[in-house]
């Protein structure tokens, strides 16, 4: 359903990433993995339109979204976090969730907005907080709000990135949960992380970005035996 | 000819006094990541420190110039400490406005301040050398002149400092990495308060050389610190090579641009106009300047 | 919710009464004072709400001024209309400065809108011909009577519907936009908010109300100059009243606004001391209290952890 096809971004001189092409499809669970400055989170920014492609094609449900602002991306209905949580800290939790709710035109009822709202704050266990300021939360219900908030979004695809990090041990089981049954409803998933435990536990399918190219693409059992992904994350 | 070269002399000398006042601000984005909007008033205060050193106290007027400069220095360590220093300690929520209102805050302070202790009137400095000196068809207020060696001598001086001593060295350190610099032992907070007293005290001198040159006033600061504002985004933020040469280019630009451009009546009113338009312009364009980088934000 | 619309009717009531009290001189003070209320409050929406600090406002309310002044002088337009033209005209000026400065942040867009200010101004003094400059420009009044009541009427209804406005906005989807986007620009984006969209429509209607206020202010006050209009120490007297008030709050604006030009004029025998008394209380504030005076105090009295100011906030 979404497809990165010899995508090329260029910052200033530096070439971040480099003739990435990947598919992605429907209700799959796709972790990318890759050393630091490997182009990860690049790859998320150019998806979700905070940065324009310098050249190649993203293509969402057929159609070409890479050039359209994040909003109107997000609307189509993908969805993503960010590497530092980004809460909107001067507004209750409450608030937090309602931005997207009443952002997307013809979302529905304001009012079964947000019931809904709360309905997904009691799945996360975060509902008692709901008129604290998010600045007041800890880092881990900070990392809650913000996957409660994309939920908000009702999105297909819902890109995390590094979602298990800074996260307390037993929250961190409880995220797996979440994520494996959000997937279960059939969502798709792009997850970026550092845990490669979590990662390779979770992801269906996992794709291994080195110095801005993907150098391997299949399932956790193969990438885990290939010398190229050895070498780029042992090498030099 | 003669009065085309007369101007461009003219914006030369007044382009070195952009200089100081520019390098000061662009020595404190560097190393305090922000833009200090009570630069202006920092000139102003030098002003009128050094006029006062000089009519009551009868001292020598350059040598006033470099105790302005003193006192300048000492008042921004006094701003840095009990203003600036809590960005850097945690102490401030909302860095970045914080950053820009309590800067702007110092300055309108610093305006009323001087407004009521110095009076609203302008004032005018004694010379530093009063006569003129002929060069072939030119003719240059000595004022002038020495306001020109005096503002090379203190560029240079500092340049000198920034590159070759180890204060220099620790000043660009913090200015690239303050974690990193921390961690090999230098003491960010006090290099802070070093390049702010330093930023506000060229500024200061700045201000004490313009005195003979032209009026001083409490509101005299406004424009030059809007000029500084706008050299430093020509230059990009931060670069000092890019300070001096955005200087001399927007001494320039005003006076040939105040002759050529305009009916003569209006030219001298819209003087002022070119350099905050070109702001605007480049602002709008490349927002990084000619030379800097892409500007961080403080949280 | 209810406490609020008590106290905004209680100052509303307290605000009709006053030319009871006031007479003559104070009454113009109480005129200016709401001038400066409503001012503040556009500040407040596009600052404290949106995040973008802007040091226009008073040059948007010189544009408004000088708009409907000349609109009234040389072509003879009824005045009701020129005040409607220099409101639009700070408006457009407003819109166009939101777009300049859409990819600019914090030090940016303050470096940008203080040139602009001070081109405004240097233009104005520059075009005499035109504006009389600093020689100040006759404007005709917008009331035959001398009597100050029906200004301070005009002032208290155009304030009490600004800020009507302004609250049915921030209380709105809009509000909460804003909010999202002073916050994390980048997040907002990503969740759908149109983040061009709502930063211009902030700078619009702030733009519209300061002009409103301006062109107000030029047909009460009769005379104008550049200077004394928009000089950058009238928008850091503005920005204390806000900031004494509470950055974020309407009413910490207005009750700022208030506190701040009647201290000015009872305080006159300090002459210019009482602006360093502000100078120095608007520094001492910032640094030891982010959110302003007033709004926290009132804060404490209402109790509650996060206040119910958007639509997000009503119970469920």
């Amino acid at each position: 359903m979404l497809e990165v096809a010899e995508l090329v971004k260029d910052f200033g001189g530096v070439r971040a990433i480099n003739k990435l092409s990947f598919t992605v499809g429907e209700n799959e669970l796709l972790g990318i993995i890759g050393p630091n400055g490997s182009g990860k989170t690049t790859t998320i920014n150019l998806i979700s339109g905070l940065f324009k492609p310098t050249n190649g094609r993203i293509t969402f449900r057929g159609k070409r979204i890479d050039g359209l602002p994040s909003y109107e991306i997000a609307r189509r209905g993908i969805g993503r976090t960010f590497q530092v949580t980004q809460v909107f800290h001067r507004m209750s939790v409450l608030e937090n969730m309602m931005v997207p709710a009443l952002a997307v035109p013809h979302k529905g009822e304001e009012k079964d907005q947000k019931k809904k709202a709360l309905r997904i704050l009691g799945f996360l266990k975060i509902d008692h907080l709901r008129n604290e300021f998010a600045r007041n939360l800890s880092g881990g219900q900070q990392k809650l709000l913000e996957l409660g908030r994309i939920l908000m979004l009702d999105p297909d695809v819902i890109m995390l990135d590094e979602p298990f990090s800074g996260v307390h041990p037993k929250l961190k089981m409880n995220i797996h949960e979440y994520i494996k049954e959000m997937h279960a409803e059939g969502r798709t998933f792009i997850i970026i992380s550092h845990d490669l435990q979590s990662i390779f536990n979770l992801s269906q399918r996992l794709i291994v970005l080195n110095e801005g190219t993907k150098i391997c693409d299949g399932v956790p059992q193969d990438v885990k035996d290939d010398d190229r992904v050895v070498e780029a994350y042992l090498g030099d | 000819m003669d009065f085309f070269v007369a101007q461009a002399l003219n914006g030369l000398i007044i382009g070195l006094l952009y200089a100081l006042i520019a390098i000061g601000l662009s020595l404190i984005f560097s190393v305090l990541k922000l833009v200090n909007f009570a630069h202006g008033e920092c000139c102003m205060m030098g002003a009128f420190v050094s006029y006062y050193f000089s009519t009551l106290f009868g001292i020598n007027p350059l040598i006033a110039v470099f105790l302005s400069m003193v006192v300048v220095f000492l008042l921004g360590v006094a701003m840095q400490y009990f203003f600036l220093r809590p960005l850097y300690t945690g102490a401030v929520e909302r860095k970045d406005e914080y950053a820009i209102l309590i800067t702007f805050g110092l300055g309108i302070f610093f305006q009323n301040l001087a407004m009521s202790l110095f009076g609203p009137w302008t004032k005018k400095s004694q010379d530093f050398l009063s006569g003129v000196t002929s060069i072939g068809f030119l003719t240059v207020d000595n004022n002038r002149l020495v306001v020109s060696f005096v503002a090379i001598a203190i560029v240079l001086a500092l340049l000198l400092i920034i590159n070759k001593t180890f204060v220099g060295k620790a000043l660009r350190a913090v200015s690239q990495d303050r974690d990193a610099a921390a961690i090999v032992g230098i003491n960010s907070h006090r290099i802070n308060m070093l390049a702010f007293g330093v930023g506000v005290a060229l500024a200061g001198g700045a201000g004490a050389l313009i005195g003979p040159i032209f009026l001083i006033s409490p509101m005299m600061g406004i424009l030059p610190g809007i000029k500084s504002f706008v050299i430093i985004v020509l230059g990009g933020m931060g670069s000092i090579k890019g300070a001096i040469i955005g200087s001399l280019l927007l001494g320039e630009i005003e006076s040939l641009g105040s002759i050529y451009l305009l009916d003569p009546t209006r030219g001298l009113a819209y003087k002022n106009a070119f350099g905050v338009l070109l702001l605007a312009i480049v602002l709008l364009v490349k927002p990084t300047g000619l030379f800097g980088e892409r500007h961080v934000r403080m949280e | 919710m209810k406490k609020n619309v008590i106290g905004a009717g209680i100052a509303i009531l307290i605000g009709v009464a006053v030319p009871l009290v006031f007479r003559s001189y104070w009454l113009h003070v109480a005129i200016i004072a709401l001038y400066y209320a409503l001012l503040a409050s556009s500040w407040t929406m596009l600052a404290g709400f949106s995040g973008q600090f802007s040091f226009a406002t008073m040059a948007l309310g010189g544009i408004g001024a000088y708009t409907s002044a000349l609109l009234v002088i040389n072509v003879q337009l009824p005045m009701w209309l020129a005040l409607i033209c220099g409101a639009l005209a700070a408006t457009v000026v407003g819109l166009l400065i939101g777009v300049l400065v859409l990819r600019m942040r914090g030090p940016y867009l303050a470096l940008f809108t203080i040139a602009f200010s001070e081109l405004v101004r240097i233009t104005l003094n520059a075009e005499y011909q035109l504006t009389r400059g600093d020689m100040g420009l006759t404007v005709p009044h917008l009331y035959t009577t001398v009597s100050k009541t029906p200004y301070y009427y005009t002032m208290l209804g155009l304030l009490v519907g600004s800020l009507l406005v302004m609250w049915t906005v921030l209380r709105s989807r809009y509000g909460l936009f804003f909010r999202a986007i002073r916050e994390q620009e980048e997040a907002a984006a990503v969740m759908g908010v149109n983040v061009v969209r709502y930063k211009i429509m902030a700078f619009v209607i702030s733009s519209f109300f300061a002009g409103l206020a301006g062109s107000f202010f030029a047909h009460y006050i009769g005379t104008l100059t550049p200077n004394s209009m928009m000089e950058i120490p009238r928008m850091g007297l503005l920005i204390a009243m806000s900031v004494i008030g509470g950055i974020e709050s309407l009413a910490g604006a207005v009750a700022g606004a208030v506190l701040v030009e009647f201290l000015q004029e009872y305080l006159r025998a300090l002459e210019m001391w009482r602006f360093v008394i502000f100078g120095l209380a608007l520094v001492l504030i910032l640094r030891f209290s982010q959110n302003g005076l007033i709004y926290p105090i009132y804060q404490r009295f209402a109790a509650r952890r996060v206040e119910p100011r958007t639509v997000a906030d009503a119970e469920a």
